[in-house]
């Protein structure tokens, strides 16, 4: 190619010095012919990327061409302003990415680490959000198609998919939370793991193991602050509906109490503390009822009520009916919803798992001005799991509104 | 660039400017604030949303390419590489979609007489 340099120059300039430098790999003439050729390899794999993706976009359009219905309805399950802040969070942590590159280039060792631990900052951030929007459509029963097989299709075990086993009788946001907080723990423990590894392979205390560690905090409190911001969020658009659900149980559970104390104020004050309890229990109880009435009838979030009645033990308030809007198939929109960006939060947690082994290797100081070829091929990897979600966020959040 | 002794060794990458990066940052943000304003708007007529959320979505793509991956200043040969990639894509989503109506017709019969006869 026209790039190549004058052999003979390159040669003998480039040989001592830069075959002696660490990581220079001895079968390369020179570092740039080195970085050149993992540049290429890095654009294989991304290319490989592209196609490989390309059949899930492909199941998209043909399913969303002959089904355009399905798409309209189930899209307004999601939440676009979540999925707004993902994308922006994401956006971000390519700005921040690119920095990087360009940190690592010109030998600025500090700003390399500081900007790759806020693009995997970001990435935890990402995950977060995506763990609360996963297990509140969990709770929903808003799964992919086949989620809700007949209980006795399939070994008399109704195959629900349970999220951290909340109590059955908890009412659907302290369902959620209840989820939320076991997922959490599945979190830290993820976040140990590469600190256990490290450990073992470098020994507990060194350098690489205190950066891993970092490394592994800086995830936590990412995936921590993005359930944590998403709860607000999600709080703040619906958290008038709840508030008002809230207000009207508590009023009728005071009426009830005060006709049970009505009632009894003729037998004079004797009644027990245990009668009074089981009033207000009793009243408790109807006021859920009610208020479990009236969420059913308006609540549209059961699109898959036809398969409830595989699920009694665990069926919810909220969808035990029907919505009779619900157009044929409604599961399959999340099929591809959460095969998609299922897979494309899988590559977020293996970009994480690069950009921790970046924080390392930088840290340790191998990256010079001749040798960042693993801070760019990383950051053009991080870039096009960007690009997915850039297509992803209209295809999937942005539908027919 | 630093005084290194070996400075004819590392003018081999270009090294993006804050500018440029800032820059394509805030292009970025820009658009996709527009896209979730168009998506509510009803100033796209019916049935063209898909069409206009893509082309913003591979303007951005387009941007992301060009200057975080460095491609405006790559070597060709990568870029080529994307390209064909895009090109076997096309090629495969649209045999696909010309496809995808061919049997409809039978698969909504099937449905409908299902649904009658299902009580």
């Amino acid at each position: 190619m026209a790039t190549a340099v004058e052999p003979h120059e390159s040669h003998e300039d480039g040989h001592d010095d830069w075959h002696h430098q660490p990581f220079s790999a001895h079968h390369f003439e020179n570092a740039e012919q080195q970085f050149d050729s993992g540049k290429l390899g890095m654009w294989l794999f991304l290319v490989t990327e592209i196609l490989f993706f390309s059949g899930l976009f492909c199941a998209y359009a043909v399913y969303r061409s002959t089904h355009p219905e399905v798409f309209i309805y189930a899209s307004q399950f999601l939440d676009k302003y979540l999925g707004g802040m993902n994308t922006i969070v994401l956006i971000f942590s390519s700005l921040t990415m690119a920095w990087a590159v360009r940190c690592a280039q010109l030998g600025q060792r500090n700003g390399l680490v500081t900007l790759l631990g806020v693009t995997l900052f970001c990435a935890a951030l990402f995950l977060g959000v995506k763990t609360f929007e996963y297990t509140e459509k969990a709770h929903k029963r808003l799964l992919w198609s086949g989620a809700f097989v007949k209980a006795t299709d399939i070994g008399k075990k109704s195959q629900v998919f349970e999220v951290g086993k909340p109590l059955p009788k908890a009412e659907f946001e302290d369902r959620v939370m209840a989820s939320l907080e076991t997922i959490k723990k599945f979190w830290w423990f993820a976040c140990v793991i590469p600190l256990v590894l490290i450990g073992i392979g470098y020994g507990s205390g060194s350098r690489p193991w205190r950066t891993t560690g970092f490394a592994g905090l800086i995830s936590i409190i990412g995936i921590l602050a993005g359930i944590w911001i998403s709860i607000e969020i999600h709080h703040a658009q619906h958290g008038g509906d709840h508030a008002v659900g809230h207000g009207d149980s508590h009023a009728v559970a005071e009426h009830e109490g005060e006709h049970a104390e009505d009632g009894s104020g003729e037998h004079g004050h004797d009644e027990t503390a245990e009668e009074k309890e089981a009033a207000e229990i009793d009243a408790e109880a109807l006021a859920i009822q009610e208020k479990t009435g009236i969420e059913a009838a308006e609540a549209p979030d059961s699109i898959l009520g036809e398969m409830n009645d595989a699920i009694p033990a665990i069926s919810t308030p909220v969808d035990t009916t029907p919505d009779p809007n619900a157009p044929r198939n409604a599961n399959l929109f999340f099929s591809i919803y959460y095969f998609m960006t299922g897979l494309h939060a899988f590559h977020i947690i293996c970009g994480m798992i690069a950009i921790t082994w970046l924080m390392v290797r930088s840290v340790e100081n191998h990256f010079r001005p001749d040798y960042f070829g693993p801070v760019d091929f990383v950051g053009l990897y991080w870039h096009i799991v960007d690009l997915i979600w850039i297509y992803l966020f209209p295809l999937l959040y942005l539908i027919g509104h | 660039m630093s005084d290194h002794h070996e400075d004819h060794n590392h003018g081999f990458s270009h090294v993006m400017s804050p500018g440029i990066l800032l820059g394509t940052f805030a292009v970025l943000i820009v658009m996709t604030i527009v896209t979730v304003l168009l998506a509510d708007s009803e100033l796209i007529p019916k049935g063209f949303d898909v069409h206009v959320a893509l082309t913003i979505a591979t303007i951005k793509a387009a941007f992301v390419m060009l200057f975080f991956m460095h491609m405006i200043y790559d070597k060709p040969l990568n870029t080529i590489f994307f390209l064909f990639s895009i090109v076997f894509v096309s090629l495969f989503l649209g045999f696909a979609m010309t496809d995808t109506e061919q049997y409809q017709h039978r698969i909504d019969e099937f449905n409908y007489n299902e649904v009658e006869t299902t009580p």
